[in-house]
C-alpha cells in the first residue's frame, strides 16, 4: 500500500478556492466603498443646497424682504446641522476603513469640512440676527493625530457626552487640523492662533484641553436656559 | 492597508488554505470502509499499562481491560509501576490477583521500577512482550468491550506491510462539568480531523490510550523515547520518519479521563504543545520534504504554525481594536462609568438610517466562511462520536462556550509554550 501519494491537483485546487474566497471578500469591500461614496456624494450635494437655501433665507431676512423668520430659520438650521453631524462621524469612520476609494473619500471629506465651516459661519450670524431663538453654544474643535494630540480622544469623549445631553443646543464643528487639502482650515487656525492641540473655540473664546467639569462650565456660561441641564451649576 | 491589516490577511489566507485543503481531501477521499470476512483465529496481543500514582484509577482500568471481548488465552497484560509514591502498586496487585482467578487462562503480570518516566515504564513492559501486536493503555482509560477486536481487525482488513500502528477514537470519560464537556467537543472535532489525516497518512501521534502497534516495528525502532514528555508523539513522528503508516480506526472507542479544572487542563495542554514543538524541531528534516508526501510537505509545519498563528491573531486583533477599546473606555469615563446612562443615551441617538452602510461586508464574508467550516467540523465530529448527530440538552451551553472561547484558550496556552521555549524552561510531567 505505502504512503498515500501526493495529489498535486488538490494543492492547486485549494489555492484556487482560497484565492477566490479572498477575491470575493475584496469585491464586497469594493462594493461597500462604492455604496458609501455614492451615498456621501449625494448627501454632500444636498448639504450644499441646504446651506445655500439657508444662506439665501438669512440674507432675504436681513434685507427686510422677508419678515422676521427667526424661529423657522432656526428649526431648519437644527435639522440640517443634525444631518451634517451624523454624517461627519460616519465619513471619518469610512475614511479609515476605505480600502479602495481613498482619494474619493478625501474629496468628500473636503466638501464636508467646507459645509461645516459654512454652517459654523451661519450659526455665528444667526446668533446676532436672531438672539431670541439662538440659545445654543458653538464649539470649533481642532484635533490632530494621536502623536500630535494624545488627549484629543479624551476631549472628543467629553464633547460627545455633552452633545448627547444637549442635542442641537450644542453645535460642535470638528476640524482635522492636518487636513491641508482645505485651505480654510489653515486660515481659521491662524485667525484663532491655534498652536496646541486640542484647541476649542467656545462661542469665540479659545481654550486648550478642557476636562469634563471645565467644559461644562464653559458651555453653561453661554447658555441662557441653564436650569434645563443638571451639569450647569448656579 | 497597514501592516496589521496585511498580517491579519496573511494569517487568514494561510488558515483558509489549510482548511480548504483538508475539506477537499475529505470530500474527495472519504475512506472506504473495508469489511472483510470475520477473523476466526485472533492473534496474540499484549497490553502494557504504565502507571504512576494512579491508586484511584488502576483497579478499574485493569478490571476493564481484562473484561474486553478478546480470547483470554490470546491476551497478555503487563502492568508497570513507575515507582508510584501512593498505593498504586498495592492496588494493582489486588486487581491482578483478582483477574487471575476470574480468567485463569489470562496471562497477567505486574512489574515495578524506580521512577524513570512513562517511556521507560513502557519499555520495561515491552521487554516482556512476545506477541505480534501490543498496545499501550494509560491507567486512566477505559476501552469499549469490542475496541481491541476492532483495532486488530483493522490491521487485517487494511493489510499493508507498512501499517505499523492503529489508533482508536478517544472520548471523554463521563464528562460532568463544563470544562469536560467542552473537551468532549474538542475530542470529537480532533478525531474527525484525524480521520481525514489518516486517509493521507499524516497522523503524527499514537496516543497512550490503546494505540495498537506491530511489536516487531516498535522493537526494531528501539522502543519508546522520552520525547519531551510526549513519548506517544515522538514515536508517532519516528514511525513517520521510518515510513511506517499510522491509521485511525473510526469505530474503536476508548474512554479517557479528561482534566476537570481549567488549571489541570492548561497544565496538560502546556505539556502537549511544548512536546509538539520540541518533537517537530527534533524531526525537522521531514519539514517540507517531498519524501514524506502530505505529512512532510504540508501537515508537519502546520502543527506548530497553528500555535504561532493563533497567538499572532489574538495580538493583532487586540492591536487593531485598541482604538475602539480606548474610545469605549473614554466614553465610560465621560459618563462616570454609569453604563445605564450610556445605554439610554445611545438608544436615544441611535441612527438606523442607512444602517447597511455600516456593514463591513468583507469581514462578514470572511467570518461566515470560518463559521461554516466550524459548523461542518462540529457536525462531523459529533456524528463521528454519536453515529448520528444528536446532542443532550446539557451539552448546548458547553458547545456555545467552546465555540466562543476555545480559540482564545489555545492562543493563551501556545503563548506560554513559546515563552517557556524562549526562556528555555522545562515542563513538568505531573
Amino acid at each position: 500500500m505505502g504512503r498515500a501519494k501526493i495529489v498535486r491537483r488538490r494543492y492547486f485546487a485549494a489555492l484556487l478556492i482560497t484565492i477566490s474566497i479572498f477575491i470575493l471578500g475584496l469585491f464586497f469591500g469594493f462594493l461597500m466603498d462604492n455604496l458609501r461614496t455614492d451615498y456621501f456624494t449625494q448627501f454632500a450635494q444636498k448639504q450644499e443646497l441646504d446651506y445655500r437655501s439657508l444662506q439665501l433665507q438669512y440674507e432675504l431676512m436681513n434685507s427686510n424682504v422677508l419678515s422676521n423668520q427667526c424661529q423657522g430659520l432656526r428649526t431648519l438650521f437644527d435639522k440640517y446641522i443634525k444631518d451634517l453631524e451624523d454624517n461627519r462621524e460616519r465619513l471619518e469612520v469610512y475614511n479609515q476603513k476605505a480600502k479602495i476609494n481613498k482619494e474619493e473619500f478625501a474629496l468628500l471629506k473636503r466638501r464636508y469640512t467646507l459645509s461645516q465651516i459654512n454652517f459654523w459661519y451661519i450659526s455665528q450670524n444667526l446668533r446676532q440676527t436672531c438672539p431670541n431663538s439662538s440659545d445654543y453654544v458653538t464649539i470649533l474643535y481642532f484635533y490632530g493625530t494621536d502623536e500630535q494630540c494624545p488627549s484629543c480622544d479624551e476631549q472628543a469623549s467629553y464633547l460627545d457626552y455633552f452633545k448627547k445631553k444637549m442635542g442641537t443646543q450644542l453645535l460642535i464643528f470638528a476640524l482635522d487640523s492636518n487636513f491641508e487639502e482645505e485651505p480654510t482650515i489653515s486660515v481659521l487656525k491662524d485667525s484663532f492662533d491655534v498652536d496646541t492641540l486640542p484647541t476649542l473655540v467656545v462661542n469665540g473664546k479659545k481654550f486648550g484641553f478642557l476636562d469634563k467639569e471645565q467644559l461644562a462650565d464653559k458651555i453653561c456660561e453661554h447658555l441662557r436656559d441653564k436650569e434645563k441641564y443638571g451639569f450647569c451649576k448656579d | 492597508m497597514d501592516l496589521v491589516q496585511v498580517s491579519l490577511n496573511v494569517i487568514y489566507f494561510i488558515s483558509l488554505y489549510y482548511t480548504v485543503f483538508w475539506v477537499l481531501t475529505y470530500l474527495e477521499e472519504e475512506e472506504p470502509v473495508k469489511k472483510k470476512k470475520p477473523l476466526i483465529d485472533w492473534p496474540r496481543v499484549s497490553i502494557v499499562i504504565p502507571m504512576y500514582n494512579e491508586e484511584e484509577n488502576i483497579i478499574s482500568t485493569i478490571d476493564n481491560i481484562c473484561d474486553v471481548d478478546y480470547p483470554k488465552d490470546k491476551l497478555k497484560i503487563i502492568v508497570v509501576d513507575d515507582g508510584s509514591k501512593d498505593k498504586s502498586f498495592e492496588n494493582a496487585k489486588i486487581a491482578v490477583e483478582k483477574n487471575k482467578k476470574k480468567y485463569p487462562e489470562l496471562d497477567i503480570k505486574i512489574l515495578h521500577q524506580e521512577n524513570k518516566g512513562k517511556y521507560a515504564a513502557v519499555n520495561l513492559g515491552l521487554k516482556y512482550v512476545d506477541t505480534p501486536f501490543f498496545a499501550t493503555l494509560d491507567a486512566d482509560s477505559y476501552p469499549e468491550r469490542d475496541s481491541l477486536k476492532k483495532l486488530i481487525k483493522y490491521f487485517y482488513d487494511n493489510y499493508s506491510k507498512d501499517l505499523a500502528a492503529v489508533t482508536p477514537i478517544l472520548k471523554v470519560y463521563k464528562p460532568e462539568n463544563l470544562i469536560q464537556k467542552m473537551q468532549w467537543f474538542e475530542y470529537a472535532i480532533n478525531h474527525f480531523y484525524k480521520s481525514v489525516l489518516s486517509i493521507r497518512d499524516a497522523i503524527h501521534v499514537t496516543p497512550g490510550p490503546l494505540a495498537l502497534y506491530k511489536t516487531k516495528v516498535v522493537k526494531h525502532l528501539g522502543g519508546f523515547r522520552p520525547g519531551h514528555k510526549t513519548e506517544d508523539m515522538e514515536l508517532g513522528m519516528r514511525l513517520q520518519k521510518n515510513h511506517d503508516l499510522i491509521k485511525q480506526c473510526n469505530d474503536a472507542i476508548v474512554y479517557t479521563k479528561a482534566p476537570k479544572t481549567l488549571r489541570a487542563l492548561v497544565k496538560q495542554r502546556l505539556r502537549w504543545y511544548w512536546g509538539t514543538v520540541k518533537n517537530v524541531i527534533d524531526y525537522s528534516d521531514m519539514l517540507f520534504n517531498k519524501e514524506y508526501h502530505d505529512f512532510g510537505l504540508f501537515q508537519l509545519i502546520m502543527i506548530p504554525l497553528s500555535g504561532v498563528l493563533a497567538v499572532a491573531l489574538v495580538f493583532l486583533m487586540g492591536f487593531s481594536m485598541r482604538d475602539k477599546i480606548k474610545m469605549q473606555y473614554l466614553s465610560l469615563k465621560a459618563y462616570d462609568f454609569n453604563i445605564f446612562e450610556i445605554i439610554k443615551d445611545s438608544f436615544a441617538h441611535l441612527n438606523t438610517k442607512f444602517w447597511f452602510l455600516n456593514l463591513d461586508l468583507t469581514s462578514i464574508a470572511m467570518m461566515s466562511v470560518f463559521l461554516l467550516i466550524m459548523v461542518f467540523l462540529i457536525y462531523k465530529g459529533v456524528k463521528l462520536f454519536n453515529r448520528r448527530f444528536s446532542l443532550e440538552k446539557s451539552y448546548f451551553i458547553p458547545l456555545v462556550i467552546y465555540i466562543l472561547t476555545y480559540f482564545y484558550f489555545l492562543a493563551f496556552v501556545w503563548l506560554i509554550v513559546f515563552k517557556d521555549l524562549i526562556f528555555k524552561k522545562e515542563i513538568k510531567w505531573k
